[in-house]
């Protein structure tokens, strides 16, 4: 099992789109972050803010990626509000969902899978080096995140007010927990799947809060059937991902259950799949 | 009979409503190069994947080093294989591949590394990608990655596939190697009998799914030699014609054919002396089959 997480860390750093996911995300971020002011005083934007707000309550109206990072009033801004903006937004679950997509179907789109999974005693060690590879993935991901904003911040001079250290200790542990399990529920996804197109595009859906009219349809359905105040995105990973933020200390109970149902089903979906099916 | 490395009992895999597999029994000793032939489609590829364990049969079962069922899991990686095309990450060069591999099997140590690309021919390859490897090249980096971990039974599904002869020779040469050098036993299949006759100890025919015959290296090249082919009313009394004449490379096929292989030139001679002996003699001739006519026929539908 450790030597299959050796091998499997091993090819995940010698890929290429390891390199280049980061490297974008990190150059975008510094960009992003120092350019804020200027970004968001633009007239354009401001329009557009505006549209978006008033069409709010329009579920279908809110497919699309929405990153906000809201000043305080004096102008400065808040450290966690700085770090999670874009993670809330799914920007982060974007890229990491993209990875994990390439990452998760490389040896079976190269066949390479066929070199060793045969010779593995039990096949659920495949799943498992492979969550553990993409786990490594996301923690490096939020990392380099964190740096890449605060370099942000510093290039483009901003005011900065620090959280207590335990709230950011608390929304970045939740926020990594969740884009983890968001990463399982993919590489669940591409292993039985096997199809990094399908798997690619259902990951950025997700991201791209594509179902959120399909959730927003089946809310409605439960409401007829009695279900007061439906809201199946507060059953998901991705929904808990857009939620938890640095005022969200009474859902932590509630987003870890979230997140652990989904780590549970991924992980038991993914290895019986593995186990079960034909490796190739 | 030496140690049976694989042993197969009535080994079955169904897609759909086609059998692909359809209850074979095949059997390969301990250091033997046991070629698996067959036509396209004709069940190779699957039966190696079951073996491989990259694929579960529908039914039947099968023994790798004398364990089944659910002791399998404890000889798996005592087998290797390399199926279809080499699974191979084409942004990755020679080294990096059998290093990924190496890892995973808990090797470690550049040199073992150096030393199977040297085995294979890939020593000089440096850092060139593998998405730009000659197919050649590809399948004997293909091999290097089934050589890991020093496997005792070595699966190979169609490894000369598409090369060129010169591609083909050091292939052949690379496998012969191997198995003396290392002891390992070695599963090929391909299409082409005329190439697995030169390496191959034994054989086994795939027809449909089936196994229509096993037999040894011995066996193909007295069925496939030169030979007199006498068919008679009595052989056991053409046997001591035969006998009285000094002839005693023959073999009696069945109840009335006699195959003689020596004195090939004597044809006329042997029909004299078995009519001699009050033997009615329907047919005497100086007969061979090629591999390729002993292949068609051996699974024509």
């Amino acid at each position: 099992m450790l030597n299959m997480i050796r091998m499997e860390l091993y090819r995940m750093v010698r890929m290429k789109s390891f390199w280049v996911i980061l490297i974008i995300v990190a150059v975008m971020n510094v960009v992003t972050v120092a350019l804020n002011d200027v970004i968001t005083d633009s007239p354009e934007l401001q329009q557009a803010i505006e549209a978006a707000e008033s069409e709010k309550d329009d579920p279908v109206a809110n497919i699309g990626m929405s990153i906000s990072m809201k000043r305080n009033d004096d102008g400065s801004y808040g450290f966690l509000e700085i770090i999670t903006s874009a993670a809330k937004g799914m920007l982060c679950a974007l890229f990491i969902g993209i990875f994990t997509v390439i990452f998760a179907t490389a040896d079976f789109n190269s066949g390479y899978i066929k070199n060793y999974g045969g010779a593995v005693k039990h096949r659920y060690n495949l799943v498992f080096a492979k969550a553990v590879a993409v786990l490594a993935y996301t923690v490096i991901f939020f990392v380099l995140f964190i740096i890449s904003s605060c370099l942000g911040v510093y290039i483009g001079g901003h005011k900065i007010v620090m959280d207590p250290a335990g709230k950011i200790f608390e929304v970045l542990a939740v926020q990594g927990v969740l884009h983890v399990v968001f990463a399982w529920v993919i590489m669940a996804l591409c292993l039985i799947l096997r199809n990094n197109l399908i798997s690619m595009i259902v990951s950025c859906c997700i991201s791209m809060h594509v179902f959120a009219a399909l959730y927003s349809l089946a809310d409605k359905g439960l409401e007829k059937l009695g279900w007061k105040n439906a809201a199946i995105s507060d059953y998901t990973v991705s929904g808990r991902i857009m939620k938890y933020g640095i005022d969200s200390r009474n859902i932590l109970g509630s987003t870890l259950v979230v997140a652990l149902a989904f780590a549970v089903v991924s992980a038991l979906v993914g290895s019986l799949w593995m186990t079960k099916k034909d490796l190739v | 009979m030496s140690e049976l490395i694989l042993q197969t009992h009535a080994l079955r895999k169904v897609y759909g409503t086609q059998a692909a597999v359809d209850g074979i029994d095949l059997k390969v000793e301990r250091g033997a190069i046991y070629g698996l032939i067959g036509k396209n489609g004709a069940g190779k590829t699957t039966t190696l994947k079951m073996i491989g364990g990259l694929s579960a049969p529908t039914s039947g079962s099968f023994s790798l080093f004398g364990k089944s069922g659910a002791e399998l899991a404890e000889v798996r990686g005592r087998v290797s294989c390399l199926i279809e095309d080499p699974g191979l990450f084409g942004n990755l060069t020679a080294y990096e591949n059998l290093k990924a591999k190496c890892l995973c099997y808990g090797i470690k140590g550049d040199d073992y590394i150096k030393k199977l690309l040297e085995l294979v021919g890939l020593a000089d390859v440096g850092k060139k990608k593998a998405k730009h490897f000659s197919l050649g090249m590809r399948q004997r980096l293909g091999i290097a990655l089934a050589m890991v971990g020093e496997p005792d039974l070595l699966v190979l599904d169609e490894p000369i596939n598409g090369l060129d002869p010169e591609g083909i020779v050091e292939i052949r040469d690379m496998l012969t190697q191997i198995s003396k050098e290392k002891g390992i036993t070695i599963l090929i299949s391909s299409h082409i009998l005329e190439e697995l006759s030169k390496v191959a100890t034994h054989y086994g025919i795939m027809s449909k799914g089936r196994l229509v015959e096993q037999l040894t290296a011995e066996e193909l090249s007295e069925r496939c030699s030169l030979r007199i082919e006498a068919v008679v009313d009595r052989p056991e009394l053409a046997s001591t014609v035969l006998d009285n004449l000094g002839i005693t490379n023959y073999k009696v096929v069945d109840k009335e054919t006699l195959n003689i292989m020596e004195r090939l030139e004597d044809v006329a001679y042997i029909n004299r002396e078995l009519n001699k002996a009050g033997l009615l003699v329907s047919k005497i001739a100086v007969n061979n089959e090629s591999l390729e006519s002993f292949f068609l026929n051996t699974t024509a539908d």
